[in-house]
C-alpha cells in the first residue's frame, strides 16, 4: 500500500514547485496509473515514493513504513523501475542480477528459479552472460524489470516502463502487473500510453503542474469530462483546463 | 556498515584499474634494482655538471638510499597519488554521470553504507597496488643480487599508503560534489601537485604530506613513523567524514 499525504516538493530554492500538496492512496491489489503532461511532477512523485528525493512537506508511507523514518524498509518492499534503464555496464547480466539478489537477501535457490522464469519470459536467457554494455536499450529495460521483480516486492513502482520495450515484452509486462495485483500486491506506474492505462488500471490519477487534478476509476474520471469516449479525450480535456 | 554485495561489485568494477595499476607500478619497481648499474654508466658517459655528477654518484653508490629514494620518494609516490585520485574521482561522480546513482540509492542501502563501502573497496584496491608492487620491488632487489633488510624496506609502506588514502578521500569528497569523475580526480591531483611544489619552498620543506609519505625517518631508523601515519590517517578520516556529510545532504 502507498499513502501520500499533503506532499510538496520544490526545486531551485522554492522557485519551481514540482509537486504541490499531493495526497493519494494506492491500496493493495490495485494497479494505479499516474498520468500527466511532461514536467507535471510524475517522476518527482515517484522519486519521493522510493526515497530518492525528500519531500519538503507531507509524508509518504509504503507498506506501513514512513519513508522519512524507515527508508531502508520502504526500499526493501519496493521494486523500482526508473524511466532511464541505466545499469552497470561493466557487469554481465547475471552478475547484475546476482548483485540485486544479494542486496535484497534473496536465497540462492529462489533467485535462480525466479531469474530463470523471468529471463525466459523476456527472452533474455541467451544474453545474460554478456556484458551489459553490449545490450540494446530494450534489453537493458528488460534486465532492469527482471531485477526489480527478483525479490518479489510487495509494491511495484514503474516510471514509464513500456518505453523501449518490444510488443511481446510490453504484453508480458502487462501480464506481470496484472498477476502482481491479483496476488494482493500494489502496482504504481506512470505512462504516456493512455490505451494501456485505460485497459490495465483499476484507478488513475492525473497530475498537472504538481497538483492532482483528477483521481478515480475510469468511470469516475469520465464523469469529470464532457467528451467521455476515451481516456485520451478525458485526459486532454482535464489537462487543458 | 559495509554492504558485502556492493563491496564485491565495486571490486569487480575496479578490477581492470587495479590490474593496470599493479602492472605499471610492479614493472617500474621490478626494474629499479636492475637499472642502478646502467644509470651509473649513463652518468659517466653524459656531460653532466660536476655538482650533479657528485649528487647522483653518491645516491648510486649507496644502494639502500637509491632504492628508497627512487621507490618511496619518487616512483611509488607518484603512482600511488595518481591511482588514488583516478580510483576515487569517479566513485560517486561517475555513478551520477552514468545515471546509476539513482539506481543505487533506490536500493535498501543507506547513504552512509554506500559511501563507506565504496571507500573501503577503493582503499583495498589501492592498498593491493601499493603493497604488491612494493613486495615485487623487494623480490626484484634480491633477484638482482642486491638484498636489503625486509622489515626495513617494508616499514616505508605504511606511510605511503596512509598518504595515498589522504588524497583518495579528498578525491572522494570532490566526487560527491560533482557529476564529472575526471574533474574530481584532476582537482585532487592538482592539490597533490601543489604539495609537491611546496617541498621546494624552504619554510614548508619537510612539513608536507608528500614528505611524510616518503618516510625518510623510516629510511634512517627502520621504524614506522607512527606520528606521521596517525596525522595522515586523521586527515584522511576528516575528508571521509566530509564526503559522508556532503553525500547525505545531496539529492541524487
Amino acid at each position: 500500500m502507498i499513502e501520500i499525504r499533503n506532499v510538496s516538493k520544490s526545486y531551485n530554492k522554492g522557485q519551481l514547485k514540482a509537486v504541490d500538496d499531493l495526497s493519494l492512496q494506492v491500496r493493495p491489489g490495485e494497479i494505479f496509473g499516474f498520468l500527466g503532461p511532461n514536467g507535471a511532477g510524475k517522476t518527482t512523485t515517484i522519486k519521493m515514493i522510493v526515497g530518492l528525493l525528500e519531500p519538503d512537506r507531507g509524508s509518504i508511507v509504503v507498506n506501513g513504513y514512513d519513508i522519512r523514518n524507515d527508508p531502508i524498509r520502504v526500499r526493501k518492499s519496493i521494486g523500482f523501475v526508473p524511466d532511464n534503464p541505466s545499469v552497470y555496464e561493466r557487469l554481465t547480466g547475471i552478475e547484475y542480477l546476482n548483485f540485486l539478489g544479494d542486496i535484497y537477501d534473496v536465497p540462492q535457490a529462489v533467485r535462480t528459479k525466479r531469474a530463470k522464469e523471468l529471463l525466459e519470459l523476456f527472452e533474455l536467457t541467451g544474453a545474460v552472460g554478456n556484458l551489459i554494455q553490449s545490450y540494446s536499450h530494450g534489453m537493458r529495460q528488460k534486465l532492469v524489470l527482471i531485477g526489480a521483480l527478483l525479490h518479489a516486492p510487495d509494491v511495484f513502482v514503474l516510471d514509464e516502463p513500456m518505453v523501449g520495450l518490444d510488443p511481446r515484452s510490453t504484453h508480458n509486462l502487462k501480464e506481470i502487473m496484472s498477476r502482481h495485483c491479483q496476488e494482493g500486491k500494489t502496482v504504481f506506474f506512470s505512462t504516456h500510453i493512455l490505451d494501456v492505462a485505460e485497459r490495465l488500471c483499476d484507478r488513475i490519477g492525473i497530475i498537472r503542474r504538481g497538483k492532482l487534478i483528477a483521481c478515480g476509476t475510469m468511470d469516475e474520471l469520465k464523469t469529470m469530462a464532457t467528451n467521455k469516449e476515451t481516456l485520451e479525450n478525458v485526459f486532454l480535456e482535464l489537462t487543458e483546463q | 556498515m559495509i554492504s558485502r554485495p556492493l563491496f564485491v561489485k565495486e571490486l569487480k568494477e575496479a578490477k581492470w584499474k587495479t590490474i593496470t595499476g599493479l602492472l605499471i607500478t610492479g614493472i617500474t619497481g621490478a626494474s629499479l634494482p636492475f637499472l642502478v648499474d646502467y644509470l651509473g654508466f649513463l652518468i659517466e658517459q653524459m656531460a653532466v655538471p660536476e655538482w650533479a655528477r657528485s649528487v647522483l654518484g653518491e645516491q648510486l653508490g649507496n644502494y639502500p638510499l637509491y632504492l628508497w629514494s627512487n621507490w618511496y620518494g619518487k616512483n611509488l609516490l607518484q603512482f600511488s597519488l595518481a591511482f588514488a585520485v583516478i580510483m576515487a574521482g569517479p566513485l560517486i561522480a561517475g555513478e551520477r554521470s552514468r545515471n546509476t546513482l539513482e539506481f543505487l540509492a533506490s536500493k535498501p542501502l543507506s547513504r552512509v553504507q554506500i559511501i563507506l563501502t565504496k571507500a573501503a573497496a577503493g582503499a583495498v584496491s589501492l592498498g593491493v597496488i601499493i603493497l604488491a608492487s612494493t613486495v615485487i620491488t623487494l623480490v626484484a632487489s634480491y633477484a638482482a643480487g642486491r638484498p636489503v633488510p625486509v622489515v626495513w624496506f617494508m616499514s616505508g609502506f605504511f606511510a605511503q599508503y596512509a598518504g595515498a588514502l589522504v588524497f583518495f578521500n579528498l578525491a572522494l569528497l570532490l566526487s560527491t560534489r560533482s557529476d564529472d569523475g575526471l574533474k574530481a580526480a584532476v582537482i585532487a591531483g592538482g592539490i597533490a601537485l601543489l604539495m609537491f611544489a611546496a617541498e621546494w619552498v624552504a619554510p614548508l620543506r619537510g612539513r608536507t604530506i608528500i614528505w611524510m609519505m616518503a618516510a625518510s625517518r623510516s629510511f634512517i631508523t627502520g621504524e614506522v613513523s607512527f606520528g606521521h601515519i596517525f596525522f595522515m590517517l586523521l586527515l584522511a578520516s576528516g575528508f571521509l567524514w566530509a564526503a559522508l556529510s556532503a553525500f547525505r545532504q545531496s539529492d541524487v
